[in-house]
């Protein structure tokens, strides 16, 4: 009985986990990276305001997923990689939009 | 077994019961304010950091949880009397369709259960803190808040030279007294009216060039800075010309100055305006370029309340 409830368990969670797509800690890892890029393309100097808008949102991402609630660490990960690329736009052009 | 079952029902429905009872209201309306008082004072610029934390926190804070703005809009249309199978419904049945954005209400608040409903707003207030903290701050130490700074159009980041207060002519010792701020004066004055402000102008035209407006906006943002200030503007011409005209020409070219800063929003109390006309040449008349430097207004600081 408690491996077959095991096994229904494991494949709902596989089927979620395949249906969802991309997941919470991947959508966090890409704002991750593109909060590293941003860092490393000098954004923290050159476009301080666009960074820690997205260093925030990255923050809340964060802190969303520990709550568990992933639709708002996802949506706040979204965020955070266009402030993001925000920032590594006015970094390279050095004017604002 | 049942009676631990049982016991444990109770205990989770009373949590839930006193959680959802103590729901947290919180009055985003004061942090708003709040941030976009700091906004107007320069807080984006003299503190990104913390201004860009406080901001975002808000925007979560009022999306009730969830990222990203929302907006509302209101559509209004009135339809005619027509039959349901009428041919071009739409073009003949409705008579008129309107979409409006819907107003924000003026006091957002938020009721939430969650611990960010609670954990955000002492965020929020800690980093518009810094903010104004930063505002005031005078990071190079030349004595000029930040906000000043960006106001007179200087790096909040790079000193400048402090002002001297003996430049200026002291009100009831020697009010009548004019000083041409611009001999006296060096480079790396913060003050405009301590550089050489000199507006010049071309044959017979009063109207001012292109090319001295911005240099006009910095004496603008410095006059609505220091409210105590008075300036007169004092215009001449070169020695072509009836002496009365050159005079009338004079003060065209100073009430045009004026006017500009009345425009930029100087009090037209505080401006000062005379025409001297065919007189105090700064060079002889001799040349084309000579007689172009003479062409000129020219500001003098009056007065200065203790």
């Amino acid at each position: 009985m408690r491996k077959i409830i095991l096994s229904i368990l494991i494949f709902a969670g596989i089927s979620f986990a395949q249906s969802s797509g991309i997941t919470t800690s991947e959508y966090l890892d890409q704002a991750r990276d593109a909060l590293k890029k941003a860092y490393e393309s000098g954004a923290h100097v050159k476009a301080p305001y666009e960074y820690s808008k997205a260093s925030a949102y990255y923050s809340i991402a964060k802190e969303s997923a520990s709550n568990f609630s992933l639709d708002n660490a996802v949506e706040a990960s979204k965020k955070s990689i266009e402030w993001s690329l925000k920032a590594i736009e006015k970094t390279f052009k050095g004017v604002e939009k | 077994m049942r009676k631990l079952f049982i016991c444990g029902c109770l205990i989770s429905l009373s949590f839930g019961v006193s959680f959802a009872g103590n729901s947290v209201v919180v009055d985003v309306t004061e942090l708003q304010s709040k941030l976009d008082r700091l906004s107007q004072m320069y807080g984006k610029e003299c503190s990104p950091q913390e201004f860009a934390y406080a901001e975002t926190y808000l925007e979560t804070l009022k999306g009730g949880g969830k990222t990203g703005s929302k907006e509302e809009y209101i559509i209004e249309s009135k339809l005619k009397e027509c039959g349901p199978l009428e041919i071009g419904y739409v073009k003949t049945c409705i008579d008129s369709y309107k979409v409006t954005k819907k107003e924000e209400k003026k006091n957002i608040v938020i009721r939430e259960n969650s611990v960010d409903t609670i954990s955000y707003p002492v965020k929020i207030n800690y980093y518009l803190s810094l903010v104004e903290k930063n505002i005031y701050s005078d990071k190079d130490g030349d004595g000029i808040p930040c906000y000043k700074e960006i106001e007179m159009g200087t790096n909040p980041d790079i000193a400048d030279k402090k002002e001297e207060k003996n430049q200026f002519v002291a009100v009831g010792e020697k009010k009548e007294e004019k000083q041409p701020v611009v001999a006296e004066t060096k480079e790396e004055d913060v003050n405009p009216l301590n550089q050489p402000v000199r507006v010049h102008f071309y044959f017979n035209r009063a109207d001012i060039k292109k090319e001295y407006l911005p240099y006009l906006n910095v004496v603008a943002k410095f006059l609505k800075m220091h409210r105590d200030v008075k300036v007169k503007i004092v215009g001449y011409t070169d020695n072509i010309g009836p002496k009365g005209y050159n005079d009338k020409l004079a003060m065209k070219r100073a009430l045009s100055v004026k006017k500009y800063l009345t425009k930029m929003g100087v009090e037209p109390d505080r401006v000062v305006i005379e025409g001297i006309g065919k007189d105090r040449y700064l060079v002889s008349n001799d040349n084309s370029v000579d007689r172009f430097t003479n062409r000129r207004a020219e500001f003098y600081v009056i007065s200065i309340a203790d």
